[in-house]
């Protein structure tokens, strides 16, 4: 006589079935989420990582500088405090510059307007940053000037920017491979 | 074969957890590989643009003047253009800051409640509207008798009004709208080119040095006439000859100076890009 499967299995086998289709719809839903939540963010005008921050201010940067450690860029890279939205452009004084905090050493940047003390802010951008390395690259004569991050490095007067520079990140773990790009920037 | 019914069952549960299994870490890689292909899209929408902008930029920005020629010849030559790039729609709009009244000038000439005064009358608009905001720069230059002087000088259009969104100082995608920056500059090399400017920007520059009965007519003069040298319509109209080097100081006929706007909305992200480039220098960029 052919039997037909037992009531335990059968709840099992529902119990199973529904945990899967659960799974499904689990994933789906956060699919839609994660969709959504993308379009809200590219709908806010704020530079969304790392390099397009640093690339953001550079654009809108006129001359480059760095004293002990510190990466200076002097030009219109004006965020807005609050919602890190860029704001019409004022003059301004942009610094990066590595520090430690809570056990982890942050990429800082410090936006100083001299004629709007309201503009003046202090973000932190990145964490696990070991050093930030900015080098103008000349069309024909390769690197001219090194901006680090670096403090043993030597005080470099301001320079006007290049119409294309190397933007290098370190990180502090050794495993995570470095940022190494070449921005154009005009 | 009683037993191996009795497993049977077992079999179909196992089946079941296996591919339950199977469902929960194949919806982790999906929601993983999902993440990265948007992130890599992302990715690829900012490099478009950036490269778009940066094309149209290298290749549009050092044309500016004969674009603009090109375009007044033009019956619908006016507003704003547009231009595909990589699947992604440009607008760009041309300037001749020359043909705009500087306000750097203007400062020098009138003071900066000239400036305000002179803005009010050139944006027509509501002041609360646009929110004048002056708060030019100190600036070192050398002087006539070449000792440097600190000089008020507008760097830029963050330090004249408030708020004003990139679109409000470009003007709107279709060109119904006119930008607050279409008469107005703070780039070039202060002359306002005479035979480019509009009316309403001559007026306003020449009414620093003449009584307004004769800007009225110098302003009227050039509208007859707008390929005349200022200097020869100046003569024409019997203006005071002592007031030439003065003007001379304001008014040139020839430009030096372009810019270019360049907006592109992708997705619902709008990216705005303004180059300014004057003779031999390198372009000033702004980005929003």
């Amino acid at each position: 006589m052919k039997r037909g499967f037992t009531l335990v299995e059968m709840l099992a086998a529902s119990a199973m079935a529904a945990l899967l289709l659960v799974t499904v719809l689990v994933v789906i839903s956060s699919l839609g989420r994660e969709r959504r939540a993308m379009a809200e963010r590219s709908k806010v005008q704020t530079p969304p990582d790392l390099t397009e921050i640093i690339r953001w201010d550079l654009v809108n940067a006129r001359s480059i500088g760095t004293v002990r450690g510190v990466v200076t860029l002097s030009g219109f890279g004006t965020l807005d405090p609050d919602s890190l939205a860029p704001t019409p452009h004022r003059p301004v004084e942009v610094v990066y510059e590595v520090r430690r905090a809570a056990g982890k050493s942050w990429l800082v940047r410090r936006q100083r307007a001299p004629d709007n003390f309201d503009l003046s802010s202090t973000e932190l951008v990145c964490s696990g940053v070991a050093g930030l390395s900015i080098i103008r690259q000349e069309r024909s004569d390769g690197p001219t000037q090194d901006a680090t991050t670096q403090p043993s490095t030597r005080p470099s007067k301001y320079l006007a920017l290049s119409d294309c520079v190397r933007l290098r990140v370190k990180w502090d773990d050794p495993n995570r491979a470095p940022i190494d790009r070449m921005l154009v920037l005009r | 074969m009683r037993k191996r019914n009795a497993h049977r069952g077992y079999v179909l549960v196992m089946t079941l957890l296996l591919l339950a299994l199977a469902a929960v870490a194949l919806s982790a890689v999906a929601a993983e590989s999902h993440a990265r292909a948007t992130q890599a899209l992302r990715a690829q929408e900012q490099l478009q643009r950036h490269w778009g902008a940066l094309s149209c930029q290298h290749a549009l920005l050092p044309n500016v003047a004969a674009i603009i020629e090109a375009a007044r010849r033009q019956p619908d030559g006016a507003g704003p253009s547009l231009l595909k790039l990589g699947g992604q729609t440009f607008v760009l709009v041309f300037g001749d800051e020359q043909a705009k009244v500087n306000l750097n000038t203007l400062s020098l000439a009138v003071g900066t409640s000239g400036v305000r005064s002179a803005l009010q009358r050139l944006i027509k608009t509501n002041a609360d509207e646009i929110s004048i905001h002056l708060s030019p720069s100190v600036v070192q230059e050398t002087g006539a008798d070449g000792k440097p002087v600190d000089r008020l000088k507008f760097l830029s259009f963050g330090q004249v009004f408030d708020k004003a969104s990139p679109a409000a100082l470009m003007g709107n995608d279709a060109g119904t709208l006119r930008g607050f920056a279409t008469n107005l500059t703070c780039w070039g090399d202060g002359k306002l080119n005479f035979t480019k400017a509009s009316p309403a920007t001559i007026a306003e520059v020449a009414s620093c040095v003449l009584k307004t009965d004769d800007a009225v007519r110098f302003r009227r003069a050039q509208q007859k006439s707008p390929q005349l040298p200022w200097d020869d319509i100046f003569r024409q109209q019997a203006l005071p000859a002592e007031l030439i080097p003065v003007m001379g100081k304001l008014m040139t006929n020839k430009s030096t100076c372009f810019s270019l706007w360049i907006a592109a909305d992708i997705k619902g992200r709008p990216i705005y890009q303004f180059a300014v480039q004057a003779d031999g220098q390198p372009p000033s960029v702004f980005e929003w």
